[in-house]
């Protein structure tokens, strides 16, 4: 599903996040990325969702070279991979309803159907009263659970999460991870960014630890 | 079927954009500098139409129309009198002229103060003078060295067939016209610009949710049918104040230039009033492609 070859990322020439990295998970695996800040988890989850751009070595995700491709070919790929962000990126003038739905209507997907679908998973992550209020008037947590159902919501093939449990309480963060768990069993390959270690080693999945822009096995 | 599907979300994302921007205050810009320019330019347009309207109203009434205007001089009344009779008389004969009027006194006086509307002006100017019009047969051309002829025992009188002034008057009104869609030209490019410009900053001040929707899988075109979109709604919303602007203005002209004693002709007609629906909707289009290319330029340097 996803190869990385020798991997080196910095940000404008800085000293590099990531340094010659080699990384497998193949399709259908569930992997937790573990490693203390800057470590590079974060960058390493933007440049498989080809927000950061490969610079040197290889990335492939789903036998697509990221570098080759070219924009449309980007844009089609990115529909595939759900994106948990650190810092929620929910947009403040739209309702929780309508950003959930937002990667569906991209795709021109949205109809009654999946109307429907979009509400039952806000029901699911807890926020059925909430869902024609704006992301600002919600507290921390919620926004969060907004925007792991925004990921979630068109069923992509690959699921990156970043932090999804940062700024919810245990028992949110054992559901989040439990609807992860539901996703992978249905196919989709999940890569999950975090620090709480004792949550991850729960769930009995791989667990890479990135130090100085290495996997430290 | 693919392709039908493709053009109906298009469609249908135009006229109802997917995702909401945010509130900006650059938004109020457009619709207003729209409504502004798109006066102007139904204005512009709407000039040449007008004088050709007037240039062509007073073409077609003077032709086959001969004019000549006789003054007493120092003729005594009784000799003036019987001169003009007889040169009545022979211009009658003429085998090219079908009618021979003559208006004098208080008749000339009236109808020549409905062009000037100004009886002073009229007495100052027509006191003393007879006038003679002569009507052309249909298809017929009168000599006009014959007509001279006949006039010149009044040694001031001349025969005008207006030749003269109607080509002065063509050569005003190609300049006219082709000034009045040279500055509509202009207005509709300076509305363009500034709506490039103002595309641009709002790609910026967008930069946020552009960056957001791209990271979900938006396509370019995707993201420049918001913009389309949006620029669509913003100047149909300009262009049909300013159309109803227009509207209002031509209304204006129309009985000013009544009031200054202009002739019907120079009234607005069918042609000016389909400029109110031509200017919005072909600026609207114009400016939806504008903002396609400056969205779609925009975002490939920028991604």
């Amino acid at each position: 599903m996803i190869r990385i070859e020798n991997l080196t990322f910095s940000y404008h020439d800085e000293k590099p996040i990531l340094k010659g990295l080699d990384l497998n998970f193949s399709a259908g695996s569930f992997h937790f990325l573990t490693g203390p800040s800057g470590s590079g988890k974060t960058t390493l989850l933007k440049i498989i969702s080809m927000e950061n751009s490969v610079k040197e070595g290889h990335v492939m995700v789903n036998g697509h070279d990221l570098a080759v491709l070219d924009r449309e070919a980007r844009a089609l790929m990115r529909r595939k991979v759900g994106f948990v962000f650190q810092d929620f990126r929910l947009l403040p003038q739209m309702t929780i309803l309508e950003n959930v739905a937002l990667p569906l209507r991209i795709t021109g997907a949205y109809g009654r159907a999946q109307y429907q679908q979009v509400s039952e998973l806000l029901a699911w992550v807890g926020l059925k009263e909430v869902t024609r209020k704006y992301p600002p008037e919600l507290s921390g947590g919620e926004q969060q659970r907004a925007a792991i159902a925004r990921a979630v919501v068109s069923r992509p093939v690959l699921l990156l999460a970043d932090e999804p449990t940062g700024s919810v309480d245990d028992v949110m963060a054992e559901r989040i991870l439990h609807l992860f768990m539901e996703l992978h069993r249905g196919g989709t390959t999940v890569v999950v960014a975090t620090h709480n270690l004792t949550m991850a080693r729960s769930f009995d999945r791989p667990i890479l630890k990135l130090s100085d822009g290495r996997v430290d096995h | 079927m693919i392709r039908l599907r493709n053009t109906l979300f298009y469609l249908g994302s135009l006229f109802r954009p997917i995702v909401r921007l945010e509130r900006t205050p650059e938004r109020y810009l457009l619709p207003v500098v729209y409504a502004i320019l798109s006066l102007l330019c139904i204005l512009a347009c709407s000039l040449p139409i007008k004088i050709s309207r007037g240039e062509g109203y007073a073409v077609d009434s003077t032709d086959g129309h001969l004019v000549a205007h006789i003054a007493q001089g120092d003729m005594a009344n009784g000799e003036f009198s019987n001169k003009i009779f007889a040169l009545i008389k022979t211009l009658g004969q003429n085998e090219s002229i079908e009618t021979v009027e003559v208006s004098a006194g208080n008749d000339l006086i009236n109808s020549m103060t409905v062009l000037f509307g100004e009886v002073a002006l009229v007495e100052h100017l027509y006191g003393g003078i007879v006038r003679i019009d002569l009507i052309e047969k249909v298809g017929k051309e009168a000599n006009l060295e014959d007509l001279q002829f006949a006039i010149s025992e009044f040694h001031s009188a001349q025969i005008d067939d207006f030749r003269v002034w109607k080509k002065a008057g063509l050569k005003r009104t190609y300049h006219a016209t082709l000034l009045g869609y040279l500055f509509a030209l202009l207005i509709s490019l300076l509305a363009l610009v500034i709506l490039a410009l103002t595309v641009r900053l709002s790609l910026r001040m967008q930069s946020k949710t552009l960056n957001l929707i791209h990271q979900l899988g938006a396509t370019d075109s995707f993201s420049s049918l918001i913009f389309q979109s949006i620029t669509l709604q913003r100047s149909l919303i300009g262009t049909t104040i300013g159309s109803f602007l227009g509207a209002g203005s031509l209304v204006l002209i129309d009985s000013i230039l009544e009031i200054q004693g202009y002739v019907g002709a120079a009234h607005s007609g069918p042609a000016q009033f389909i400029l109110l629906l031509l200017v919005p909707l072909g600026l609207t289009a114009l400016s939806v492609l504008v903002a396609r290319q400056v969205a779609l330029q925009f975002l490939r340097k920028r991604h």
